[in-house]
């Protein structure tokens, strides 16, 4: 149960009409954040997951945008702020993926990913910390991946966005730290969603590399960002915390 | 909420600065025209929330970045009534 006083701000999840951001947005409702779930184009998937927290009587509502832009960024903000008086909670969860060997990338998959995954949390970051400020209190959290230590081949854009945010979360934390803002990363392992379905040989990979021979159920990385939002996470700032069910701890499977 | 005015005046602007900077926790007693910020203990997190401040309740259109050259209390007024369009 959340145990900050939250009558005055709400969670801002970025992506967060599907996947890893939707279960995020529905558990930090739960939690009792009022939750604005962003979206750029899945208009309905966003407002479905709204209407799902609301059933639970929580409350939530869908904000649209291209987070490339800084104008638009600063509309989202000002908006959220005057529903809730502040966005207490920014997670930057918006992510894709543009598959390939580097050698055979484009220069517009390669910069799309960078754009999206990178660039976004870099701009809803630098509005978000201004208003923190003031209140003395903020939590950023950026969604990585183990990818971002740990290769594969075929995602070197994906791969460097994710190191890329893990270095930004890092710089930024110490920032800010003194001013009551903790900015975390929670790097997820392997996860069953749209992006990771995809892989060729999903379950062959999970078996050989996972010791917990599984992905991860969605609520087991939201439970992270759950934690990390909340005041017993108050003296945290700086880290990742790798949720992967050992996949990272393992050099190879033996079996 | 939000200042709506639109008239705003060099003494406005400077009343607002001065308590803006004490609520940050300066002295009242330090706050005078020629006062280094740097020697008030504002750092550059303080300009941004000072940025904000004026941008959000004096409905002036400040960035961080315009506050790049301010170095005391008289350059932050100056700055903000040049952005206000204020001889």
């Amino acid at each position: 149960m959340k145990s900050s006083d939250n009558s005055f701000g709400c969670a801002f999840v970025t992506g967060g009409g599907r996947g890893i951001g939707a279960q995020i947005s529905k558990t930090l409702a739960a939690d009792g954040w009022p939750v604005a779930v962003g979206y750029r184009q899945g208009r309905d998937t966003a407002e479905a997951v709204v209407a799902e927290i609301e059933i639970e009587g929580g409350t939530a509502c869908a904000v649209p945008g291209d987070l490339q832009d800084a104008d638009v960024i600063e509309a989202i903000f000002t908006d959220l702020e005057d529903r809730f008086g502040r966005v207490a909670v920014l997670v930057n969860n918006a992510g894709i993926r543009e598959d390939g060997v580097l050698t055979g990338l484009s220069d517009a998959a390669w910069q799309e990913v960078m754009d999206t995954n990178v660039s976004a949390a870099f701009r809803t970051s630098r509005r978000a910390i201004s208003s923190m400020l003031r209140a003395r209190h903020g939590r950023v959290i950026n969604i990585t991946s183990f990818v971002a230590t740990q290769a594969i081949a075929g995602i070197s854009n994906y791969a460097a966005s994710k190191a890329a945010l893990g270095g930004l979360t890092r710089a930024l934390a110490v920032e800010v730290a003194h001013r009551g803002i903790t900015v975390n990363a929670i790097a997820p392992g392997l996860v069953a969603t749209d992006l990771t379905r995809e892989l060729g040989h999903f379950e062959t990979s999970v078996k050989r590399g996972v010791p917990m021979r599984r992905p991860a159920e969605l609520a087991e990385i939201s439970e992270g960002v759950r934690f990390l939002a909340s005041d017993g996470a108050s003296y945290i700032t700086g880290q990742t915390l790798t949720i992967d069910g050992g996949l990272s701890a393992q050099a190879f499977s033996l079996a | 909420m939000k200042d709506m005015a639109t008239t705003h005046t060099r003494d406005t602007i400077d009343m607002f600065v001065r308590t803006l900077i004490q609520d940050m926790g300066v002295d009242a007693t330090e706050i005078n025209d020629d006062a280094n910020l740097e020697d008030l203990g504002l750092d550059s997190l303080d300009v941004v929330e000072l940025s904000q401040g004026v941008k959000k309740q004096l409905s002036i259109p400040v960035a961080p970045g315009d506050f790049a050259d301010v170095v005391t209390i008289a350059d932050t007024v100056a700055l903000i009534m040049t952005k206000a369009d204020i001889a």
